[in-house]
């Protein structure tokens, strides 16, 4: 395993001058101190701990170590496919399990600007970053973050978007020959005082729309569409997120070739169905039994 | 003061001989307990059975803790039930605390030599800092002052930062709260906290769907078979070390490197304009948003994972007499429970958590042996102890299952 800075030995509230960089006798009880860092308590003496010195691997070499038991679960790779996970709708906690089952996501900045909020001693800037992260095969995600400074807002808002993947339904717009290329049907999605609609188009139309949802419905995997716009389009914040709101209703949307799905569990009548059909038998002698539903 | 333990090999590092798996004063991972004397693992094993199933414990970990101003080598072990029924409950677990009077301890002495060190390089560093105001080259900031592995130092460096990014960024800005950049993501995380009080936990009563439930159930079977238990007695969890740091150290530390990498992102992103857009946003332009960080509606574990972001992959923390890191909503009744120290009937306060990711490390044959949120140990506070007749005490435990956890039951 890489190497850590620390010292083995004990816990503890007492302070001592364990060893650290190379300056240690192995000797150092670390109860919570390092070398000339005052603790500002009145730690000091020497600890007791027999330790070996142990390192810790550095920044760059950190793998992924799960701390919820879906993280886990998709470590050990018991989880294959994102899908399983919105089929089961198990929330997602950690953007590394995206990492880690979406290989080739890509991300974007599409913004980034400055905000204003007025205080008492003047007004506070802050950037604000909107990234859009897709793999271009049915996943989208849109991240919002405003932070002090544009490189925390940037990562910030990866992270949130990672968080907020979504799968997109493509469709046809006429014959069902070759893979689909467009929504399957009419969606609409709002934010704001934005609507955003998505029309199916012909192969060959290639993305009718303005910039920001170009990126999007690029990153989503969508090749051709028709787009109406609504509202103060200019800001962006609401103009992406109305596109990513529309792309969420793919799913939403229940079309007739949805008709015939199974429902596979027992619903509970049929399950109790004898102990139903029992109850029943009581309630209706004496009315002609075969009408009542 | 918050200490973290990692993971360590056990045949690593620099020195060849190994330290003794059996020296009790070493905090350890898995393999067998490690006790003062053998007496002691012969009768404590009548109280080291499940609460729930009465079966076997198996050993998870021992920490060397001995306390401030006390002349007693002072060790806790805990053992849990493997048993995957028994997860998640506190009373299939067992702390145990061992203590040995020891006299070679010295008494702590006050800490001279560091404390000195650091006012004057706090009190100097603004004054150096206060001429490098107008300098806008970044060579005479960062030649002056040679960053070194003494972390005193690296604070320094943090403050700074200021000028390099301010630098970068062009902004002619008068809002001191700009200066300190520690304080600013700091006061970033309390903002972030306030936000969080407000949210609704949106997930909260969502029913899971019918139709997918039984493809659930399908996969949980195949995938989450929770083995039949075989008492196999001499079942242990692999053994390691665990190496102890130092939490607010590790956080600069980590704090300085992330700064460095952003700072090399943005400049490959280039100089951000802040002004070109005031043509096209006419009329429309953006607000400051309050957006919160995460859609998942668990405030509290958004809390926790933030605060273990620097480091990952710690298995222990350790805060004597402070504040469990609560992984779920904690109830104030079941907590106070665990505070009541068993023999002597005074309160017991915190002393370590283990935390989720050790959980990755008690495997046995490559199966996760037993599973747990995180789990909290509450230990007397008189440190009760009695010097003739006894060989070890009881502590009290308290356990949080993963928040998710009702999903896969």
């Amino acid at each position: 395993m890489a190497e850590r800075g620390g010292t083995r030995g004990g816990f503890g509230t007492r302070g001592g001058r364990g060893g650290e960089g190379g300056r240690g006798r192995g000797e150092g009880g670390f109860r919570g101190e390092g070398e000339g860092r005052g603790r500002g308590r009145g730690e000091g003496g020497r600890g007791r701990g027999r330790g070996r010195r142990g390192q810790r691997p550095k920044e760059d070499t950190k793998a992924w170590v799960p701390v919820t038991k879906l993280g886990r679960l998709v470590n050990d790779g018991k989880i294959r496919t994102l899908e399983e996970i919105y089929l089961f709708s198990l929330p997602i906690k950690e953007a590394d399990i995206i990492d880690r089952l979406l290989p080739d996501l890509k991300d974007e900045v599409l913004k980034i600007m400055p905000v204003q909020k007025q205080t008492r001693a003047g007004q506070r800037t802050r950037f604000k970053a909107i990234v859009v992260v897709g793999d271009g095969k049915g996943h989208i995600g849109l991240g919002v973050k405003c932070s002090k400074e544009v490189a925390t807002a940037i990562r910030g808002a990866i992270i949130l978007a990672k968080l907020s993947v979504i799968p997109v339904r493509r469709g046809y717009w006429g014959n069902k020959i070759g893979a689909p290329h467009t929504v399957p049907c009419k969606v609409t999605g709002e934010c704001g005082s934005v609507l955003v609609r998505l029309i199916p188009a012909p192969r060959g139309t290639s993305l009718v729309c303005a910039p920001v949802p170009k990126k999007l419905l690029q990153m989503a995997g969508i090749q051709d569409c028709w787009t109406a716009a609504k509202g103060c389009t200019a800001t962006l914040g609401n103009f992406a997120k109305a596109t990513y709101a529309a792309m969420a209703m793919t799913y939403s949307y229940l079309t007739p070739d949805l008709w015939k799905e199974t429902v596979y569990t027992k619903t509970p009548f049929q399950e109790y169905s004898d102990h139903l059909a029992n109850t029943h038998k009581k309630y209706t002698v004496g009315l002609g039994d075969k009408h009542y539903q | 003061m918050v200490l973290l333990g990692f993971i360590d090999e056990p045949k690593g590092g620099k020195t060849t001989n190994d330290d003794n798996p059996s020296n009790w004063t070493i905090s350890r991972i898995g393999g067998q307990a490690a006790f003062p004397n053998d007496t002691i693992s012969t009768k404590v094993k009548s109280s080291l059975l499940c609460g729930k199933c009465q079966k076997e414990q198996i050993f998870v970990c021992q920490l060397y803790c001995p306390l401030d101003g006390h002349k007693y080598d002072r060790a806790i072990y805990l053992f849990a039930c493997r048993n995957p029924s028994c997860w998640n409950a506190s009373n299939s677990w067992t702390a145990i605390r061992c203590q040995k009077y020891d006299e070679t301890v010295e008494e702590p002495m006050p800490v001279d030599i560091e404390s000195p060190a650091k006012v004057p390089l706090s009190s100097t560093d603004w004054c150096d800092d206060a001429d490098a105001w107008n300098s806008d080259d970044d060579g005479t900031t960062t030649t002056t002052k040679k960053p070194a592995p003494v972390p005193t130092i690296i604070k320094k460096e943090i403050k700074q930062e200021p000028e390099v990014m301010l630098n970068t960024m062009k902004i002619e800005d008068d809002d001191h709260n700009n200066e300190s950049e520690k304080s600013s993501s700091d006061e970033e995380d309390d903002n972030n906290n306030n936000i969080e009080v407000n949210t609704k936990k949106k997930s909260s009563n969502k029913n899971v769907s019918v139709a997918s439930s039984d493809a659930f159930n399908e996969w949980k079977k195949t995938n989450l078979s929770k083995q039949a238990l075989n008492v196999s007695n001499s079942a242990s969890f692999p053994f390691y070390y665990i190496v102890i740091d130092d939490e607010d150290d590790i956080v600069d530390e980590a704090k300085l490197n992330e700064k460095r990498k952003l700072r090399k992102a943005m400049k490959k992103l280039g100089d951000i304009d802040e002004d070109d857009d005031d043509e096209t946003t006419k009329g429309a332009k953006e607000k400051y948003e309050k957006t919160p960080d995460f859609e998942h509606g668990d405030a509290v574990f958004h809390r926790f994972q933030q605060k273990i972001r620097y480091a990952p992959d710690q298995i222990i923390r350790y805060d004597w007499s402070g504040h469990p890191l609560i992984l779920t909503k904690a109830d104030e009744n079941t907590l106070s429970s665990a505070q009541k120290c068993r023999n002597c009937q005074s309160s017991c306060n915190f002393e370590f958590q283990l935390m989720p990711a050790l959980v990755n490390f008690l495997k046995i044959d490559n199966q996760i042996g037993l599973e747990f949120g995180t789990v909290f140990i509450y230990t007397c506070s008189a440190n009760c102890w009695d010097e003739k007749n006894d060989l070890y005490r009881v502590e009290n435990v308290f356990v949080q299952a993963d928040p998710d956890q009702n999903l896969f039951d």
